[in-house]
């Protein structure tokens, strides 16, 4: 049986002056060196239960448990150090070069004006190696593609060299070529560091092309969970996204589905 | 792209700066309605006295020591600020900070002309009076970047009606009023200059040892937070040290115009955004971009002299199009 590295336990949050929750009694566990995928519709809790889940936001109830211990116990520094996030889109684009980028991803090891050691060097350069970008490090950021972009940003969150890695919709702006690729990237990396993912995606497909397992949500709550290809059925589709669906073999023996 | 992206170049550039610096403050020093010739020059540099050693020492010296000082303190003002609230528009003219630092200049000059020497303190005080207004306005929304801007657009408005009321209602008293509101860097003691220095230091240590952050925090909130970093503390501190640097500075200048919000721009647009690299560029093009103004305010009409702030708009506003405009066209230098 695969240990749980993190989990959420029945997690509440509600925006400041709304009236419905954003997450009602969501429980969740990623377990460690897999690859866990969030799906639902458009407002449904997913990137509430991210935020909940890497810190940056704290639930209103439950508890989200990194390893053994309640994250609420860490410091921000602490939780950087252990687990990292990397975004749909940055509106701000930096006037920095791609390496200045990842180098930032050495942060939370960092007190202020300590020295560049031979570690940090060691990660950002394993970073940029693993997403492809070690021949674009001295580009500048605004000199790249969306499908670079994002690969910047996957290698600043490696840099940080974090046991658990969360992403909310990476592939949300990328041609299909750097959707492909960005997991394949993951999944290489969850299989050969055993690096834990949890992440966001829209392509029902893709999740259950790469993804271990699978939460579905809906208007705050989970309504199924487990192997992608027993969750992602017609039933369910047409439930909570609307959709008329079949599902096909590939001839990769995947499950994928067919919409119409 | 108008970047520099190898070491090499930056130093080169680095170099080409300080050696047109030198040059500025050279001709800075010699020229003014009593010119001082090189051969005095040489001989006032080597410690002797010459028949212009008073106006070297107490007029010439003091004036474009002042102007490197104001040029540094105000483009770091702008930059800090540009940085922490994530807008190229913020600078302490559009934050409020020099009109709350020009109310309370005026308020003395105006209401209280017996008590000249207190125009710096109303000037600093009002200035971060400006401040703490905007972060009480900002504190409720976690010190939002686009709340902080608009507070202080919002203050910076009332203020200025305040200014306009009181400017309509004394307008016989305007003069010095005037004067001030246009920056002004002559008649400066070393006493005041070495007051403003004095008063930066702290704010440049600050600088020096949070370097290392002002990168991090360019990136958008959740990035920063998720690198472990307390965004709103960096923020808080970060924005305190770029508004006290300008209400320290307007203090005794009055109100300088342009540096704040083009010096970071050009510096940018000359090294890119890595703010190891840029805090430096920032503090050399700031410190030039301001003795030439002054330089050319007091000589380019003599013996009148032109507001110092007139000139850098005039001039800095047409040199930072045609920056821009080599960036649209792709070429590098």
């Amino acid at each position: 049986m695969t240990v749980a590295l993190m989990r959420g336990d029945h997690l509440h949050f509600r925006f400041s002056g709304a009236a419905q929750w954003a997450l009602a009694d969501v429980s969740v566990a990623l377990p460690q060196g897999q690859m866990t995928a969030f799906v639902g519709p458009n407002g449904s809790g997913k990137s509430t239960l991210l935020h909940c889940l890497t810190g940056t936001w704290t639930p209103v109830q439950g508890v989200v448990t990194y390893a053994t211990a309640p994250l609420s116990e860490w410091s921000a520094t602490q939780r950087a150090q252990h687990i990292a996030l990397v975004q749909q889109a940055h509106t701000a684009a930096p006037l920095l070069t791609v390496q200045e980028i990842v180098r930032l991803g050495r942060t939370p090891f960092r007190r202020l004006w300590q020295a560049w050691t031979p570690q940090d060097e060691r990660a950002v350069q394993d970073a940029l190696q693993v997403t492809g970008l070690a021949d674009l490090a001295g580009r500048s950021y605004t000199a790249l593609s969306g499908g670079q972009q994002q690969r910047v940003w996957l290698a600043l969150a490696l840099a940080q060299e974090p046991a658990v890695i969360f992403l909310d919709e990476p592939t949300t702006f990328l041609d299909i070529h750097y959707q492909l690729a960005l997991l394949q990237t993951l999944q290489q990396l969850q299989r050969s560091r055993g690096l834990t993912v949890g992440i966001i995606l829209h392509d029902l497909n893709q999740v259950l092309q790469f993804a271990d397992q699978v939460y579905c949500l809906q208007a705050g709550r989970v309504v199924a969970a487990g192997p992608p290809a027993a969750v992602l059925q017609p039933a369910l589709v047409q439930a909570v996204f609307g959709v008329r669906a079949e599902t096909i073999q590939t001839p990769q023996q995947h499950a994928a589905l067919v919409f119409y | 792209m108008v970047m520099i992206d190898s070491a090499r170049r930056r130093w080169r550039l680095a170099a080409g700066l300080i050696v047109l610096l030198g040059a500025v403050l050279v001709l800075s020093i010699r020229l003014g309605s009593v010119p001082i010739h090189w051969s005095e020059l040489l001989a006032l540099l080597g410690g002797q006295k010459t028949a212009h050693a008073l106006v070297f020492m107490q007029i010439r010296l003091p004036r474009v020591v002042l102007s490197l000082v104001t040029g540094v303190n105000l483009a770091l003002a702008g930059l800090l600020l540009q940085t922490v609230l994530k807008n190229p528009l913020a600078d302490p003219g559009i934050m409020g900070i020099s009109a709350g630092a020009a109310f309370g200049a005026t308020v003395v000059m105006l209401l209280f002309p017996a008590a000249a020497a207190v125009i710096p303190l109303a000037a600093f005080g009002g200035g971060m009076a400006a401040f703490l207004l905007i972060l009480a306005f900002s504190w409720r929304q976690q010190l939002a970047p686009i709340v902080l801007i608009l507070a202080g657009v919002a203050v910076n408005t009332v203020i200025s009606g305040g200014q306009s009321v009181l400017t309509t209602l004394f307008s016989d008293r305007l003069q010095g009023v005037v004067l001030w509101l246009n920056g002004d860097l002559s008649g400066k003691t070393w006493g005041q200059i070495g007051l403003v220095f004095a008063y930066s230091v702290p704010a440049y240590l600050l600088i020096v040892l949070l370097l290392g952050k002002l990168n991090v925090l360019s990136l958008n909130d959740t990035a920063a937070a998720s690198l472990g970093v307390p965004v709103r503390f960096y923020r808080l501190v970060i924005a305190a040290a770029g508004v006290y640097l300008a209400a320290v500075t307007v203090a005794q200048v009055g109100l300088i115009s342009f540096v704040g919000l083009i010096v970071p721009h050009i510096a940018r647009l000359l090294v890119g955004g890595n703010h190891r690299v840029l805090v430096p560029f920032t503090i050399l093009v700031g410190a030039l971009v301001v003795s030439c103004g002054d330089t050319i305010a007091r000589t380019i009409v003599a013996p009148v002299e032109l507001p110092v702030g007139t000139i850098m708009a005039i001039l800095g506003g047409p040199f930072f199009l045609f920056l821009l405009l080599r960036q649209k066209g792709g070429s590098r230098a």
